[in-house]
C-alpha cells in the first residue's frame, strides 16, 4: 500500500521521444487506468514505473521513495502481463511461490499465502497443474495470484485482458476490480479499450502521442472532455464531429442547417462541434432541429444506432428502440445545446463558454 | 501432431522419396552392409586369400589393450569436448542475449569458426602451437612453459581438444541463442520483477526452458567428438605422439588404410556404427519432450 507520484517523466529512444513529460499523482489504494491508442506510450510509461525501461528524465516515487535507480525487484511492485508470462516449466503453485522463495520467506508462510490467494481466485484445484493445461481465463487468474501473494505496494497491469474473448473479458474486468477494492492496493492499469477504462477506473489518464491529454474520473472526462482527442476517444459509439462556423449565437453547419446556442459564443469563426450519439432526441419546441438522412439502423436491443449523414458528414445517433422504430429515411432530431462541445479546429482544445 | 498429405495416385509419393532413398542406399546401406560383412573376414598380409572367421575380429579387439585404451581415450575426449564446448557456448549465448549494442557483430564473429573446415581448423592451430614456429609456443616459452606437443602426449591431447572445442562452439552457440530468443521477453521481465537477478533468472528460468536444446546438443556433440574430429586429429597429430591422440575414428583409419588390417578396421567401424545408432535412438525417444512457451 502506497501512494505514488509520477513527475514529468520523459522517455526517449535515440532521437525519438515517446513520452513527453507525464505527471500523475496517485492516492493510496487508487485504481488508475492509463488509456490511449496503440503506440501512444502508455505501456512505456508503465514499464518505466516497473523498472523495465530506464527513465530518461523525471521522477517516479513509490511511497516516500524515489525509485528511478532501483532494480525492478527493489520497487516492491507486481506486474500482470498481457501474455500472462507464466513460467511454463513450473506448476501453478510454483509460479505463485517463485517470488516468495526468492525473498526467502519461511516455507509455511509461502504455503499460507499461496493457498489464501488461490482461494480468493478460486483456483485451489489447479495448483498442481502446469500453465499449458489451463484455459486463458485460468492463466489470467494465476498471473493475478502471482501478483497478489507478493503483497506489493503497487499492482501494474499491462493490458491483461486483451488476450481473452469478449465474454470472459467482461467477467474478469469485474473480478479484477472487486479484488482490487478488497485488497486496497494502489493499481496502475494500461489498456487501449475505452470501455474497460471507463468501467474500471477511479481515475483515468488519457494519453495521446506521449502526452497526458486529460486526467480525471471517468464521468468527468466523459462529461467534460478537454480536447478533441479525449472527446473522440472516450465514449462509445464515438462522438460525432461537425465542422461549423460560429456567428454570434449561431452555429452554421451548412447553408440550410443552423443551430442556436443558448448565448453568444466568445469564439467566432470556424470551430468543430462535437455531439455524442446519445444526446440526440426527438424534436421538442425548444431547440433547433437537424434533418438527417438515415442509411442504416443497427438495433442493439434496448437501443438502436442510426447511421446517417447531413450532406456529406456522417452522423451516428443512439436512440431508445421504441423511438428509433419511428425513424424514416429523413429523420428530424434535436440536441440540447448544453450538450454541444465546441473545439478549436487548430489546437484541438475545448472552447468553453 | 502429425500432418498427413494424401495423394491420389499411388506412384507419386514413391517417386518423390526415391532420390533420398537412392542416396541412403548408396551411401549408407551399401557401405554399412559391406562393413558388417568385412568385419567377419580375415585377410592375409598380401591380400591373397580371405577367410570367414565369424566374430574373431571383435573378440580380438576386446582383448587388445591398445583398442581398450583408445576406447577410454575417446570416452574422455568426447565427454570433455562435448561438455566444455556446450558450457562455453551456453555462457556466450547467455551473454549475447543480454547485449544491446553490437549484438550482430558479436554474433557474427562467434559464428565464423563454424565455416572453417576441420582440417583447416587443425592446420590453423598447428601453426599457432608449432613447437618451433608457433607464435603461441613463443609466448608460452616466455611464461616458462616447455611446449612441444609433438613429444608430450598430454599437450597433444590438449591441443586437439582445444581445436575441436573451438570449432564446435559456434554451432552450439547458434542453437542456444535461438532457443533463448524463443523465450518470451515478458517471462524474463516477470522473473526480474519477482526478484530474480540475472544469474538466478538464468538458472531457474532460462536453463530449464532451453533444456530440450541442451539435450539435443549433448547428443550432437558426442557424435561430433566421435566422428567429425577426424580431420582435426589428422591435420594436427595423426594420432601421435605414441597414440596419445588416437581416438576410435582415427584408429579405424589407421588400422584399415595404413595398417591394412581390413577385418579389424571394419569391426571397429561396426562398433562405432552401433554407438551412433544407440545415440540416435536416445535422441529420438527423449528429444520430443518439447516445452511450450506460453
Amino acid at each position: 500500500m502506497a501512494q505514488m507520484q509520477i513527475l514529468n517523466v520523459v522517455k526517449t529512444y535515440g532521437k525519438t521521444t515517446v513520452v513527453h513529460g507525464i505527471s500523475i499523482d496517485i492516492q493510496d489504494g487508487e485504481f488508475i487506468v492509463i488509456v490511449g491508442p496503440s503506440g501512444c506510450g502508455k505501456s512505456t510509461l508503465l514499464r518505466m514505473v516497473a523498472g523495465l525501461e530506464d527513465i530518461t528524465a523525471g521522477e517516479v516515487h513509490i511511497g516516500e521513495r524515489l525509485v528511478n535507480q532501483c532494480e525492478p525487484k527493489d520497487r516492491n511492485i507486481a506486474m500482470v502481463f498481457q501474455n500472462y508470462a507464466l513460467y511454463p516449466h513450473m506448476s501453478v503453485r510454483g509460479n505463485m511461490a517463485y517470488g516468495l522463495k526468492l525473498r526467502k520467506l519461511p516455507k509455511e508462510e509461502i504455503t499460507r499465502r499461496v493457498d489464501k490467494a488461490a482461494t480468493l481466485l478460486q483456483i485451489e484445484g489447479l495448483l498442481d497443474r502446469k500453465p499449458r493445461q489451463l484455459s486463458g481465463g485460468q492463466r489470467q487468474r494465476v498471473a493475478m495470484g502471482r501478483a497478489i501473494v507478493r503483497e506489493p505496494d503497487v499492482f501494474l497491469f499491462d493490458e491483461p485482458l486483451s488476450n481473452l474473448d469478449a465474454k470472459l473479458r467482461v467477467q474478469m474486468r469485474l473480478e479484477i476490480r472487486r479484488l482490487q477494492q478488497r485488497l486496497q492496493v494502489t493499481s496502475l492499469y494500461v489498456t487501449h479499450d475505452q470501455v474497460e477504462a471507463m468501467t474500471m477506473a477511479d481515475r483515468l489518464v488519457v494519453i495521446n502521442e506521449g502526452r497526458a491529454e486529460q486526467i480525471g474520473t471517468p464521468m468527468e472526462i466523459y462529461r467534460n472532455p478537454d480536447t478533441l482527442f479525449v472527446a473522440g476517444f472516450i465514449g462509445s459509439p464515438a462522438m460525432n464531429f461537425l465542422p461549423v462556423t460560429v456567428h454570434g449565437q449561431q452555429l452554421r453547419i451548412s447553408d440550410n442547417t443552423v443551430l442556436q446556442l443558448t448565448a453568444a459564443s466568445t469564439h467566432q469563426g470556424p470551430a468543430i462541434l462535437g455531439i455524442r450519439p446519445e444526446h440526440f432526441t426527438v424534436p421538442t419546441n425548444h431547440w433547433s432541429e437537424l434533418e438527417i438522412i438515415i442509411d442504416i439502423v443497427e438495433p442493439l436491443g434496448a437501443e438502436s444506432l442510426l447511421h446517417g449523414h447531413i450532406e456529406d458528414l456522417e452522423i451516428v445517433i443512439k436512440l431508445p428502440a421504441a423511438i428509433a422504430a419511428r425513424a424514416t429515411d429523413r429523420f428530424t432530431v434535436t440536441v440540447d445545446p448544453q450538450h454541444f462541445y465546441l473545439f478549436d479546429p487548430n489546437s484541438g482544445q475545448r472552447i468553453r463558454q | 501432431m502429425l500432418k498427413r498429405v494424401h495423394f491420389k495416385s499411388s506412384y507419386l509419393p514413391y517417386l518423390l522419396v526415391a532420390p533420398q532413398m537412392a542416396i541412403t542406399l548408396v551411401f549408407f546401406f551399401w557401405p554399412a552392409t559391406q562393413a558388417l560383412y568385412q568385419s567377419l573376414l580375415l585377410q592375409d598380409a598380401f591380400g591373397l586369400k580371405t577367410e570367414f572367421v565369424w566374430f574373431d575380429n571383435f573378440k580380438e579387439l576386446f582383448d587388445d589393450a591398445y583398442y581398450l585404451d583408445a576406447f577410454g581415450r575417446t570416452a574422455v575426449f568426447s565427454s570433455l569436448v562435448a561438455s566444455i564446448s556446450i558450457g562455453l557456448a551456453l555462457f556466450f549465448a547467455g551473454m549475447t542475449d543480454r547485449v544491446l549494442r553490437g549484438a550482430m557483430a558479436y554474433q557474427t564473429l562467434l559464428i565464423w569458426p563454424y565455416a572453417v573446415a576441420p582440417a583447416i581448423a587443425g592446420a590453423l592451430w598447428v601453426f599457432m602451437f608449432d613447437p618451433t614456429l608457433g607464435i603461441l609456443t613463443y609466448m608460452l616459452q616466455g611464461f616458462g612453459v616447455d611446449w612441444n606437443y609433438k613429444l608430450n602426449g598430454g599437450q597433444a591431447m590438449f591441443l586437439v581438444m582445444a581445436a575441436s572445442i573451438w570449432k564446435q562452439i559456434s554451432y552450439n552457440f547458434l542453437f542456444f541463442l535461438a532457443a533463448m530468443q524463443a523465450i518470451p521477453r515478458s517471462l524474463i521481465e516477470a522473473a526480474a520483477i519477482d526478484g530474480a537477478g540475472p544469474g538466478r533468472r538464468f538458472l531457474t528460468i532460462i536453463l530449464p526452458l532451453i533444456s530440450p536444446t541442451t539435450f539435443f546438443l549433448i547428443v550432437v556433440n558426442i557424435v561430433y567428438a566421435f566422428f567429425d574430429t577426424f580431420g582435426i586429429v589428422d591435420a594436427m597429430t595423426q594420432g601421435g605422439p605414441a597414440k596419445a591422440t588416437e581416438i576410435l575414428i582415427y584408429k579405424v583409419y589407421n588400422d584399415g588404410f595404413i595398417g591394412l588390417d581390413l577385418g579389424s578396421s571394419a569391426a571397429q567401424s561396426v562398433i562405432l556404427m552401433f554407438i551412433v545408432i544407440v545415440l540416435t535412438v536416445i535422441q529420438f525417444r527423449y528429444i520430443e519432450r518439447k516445452v511450450e512457451y506460453t
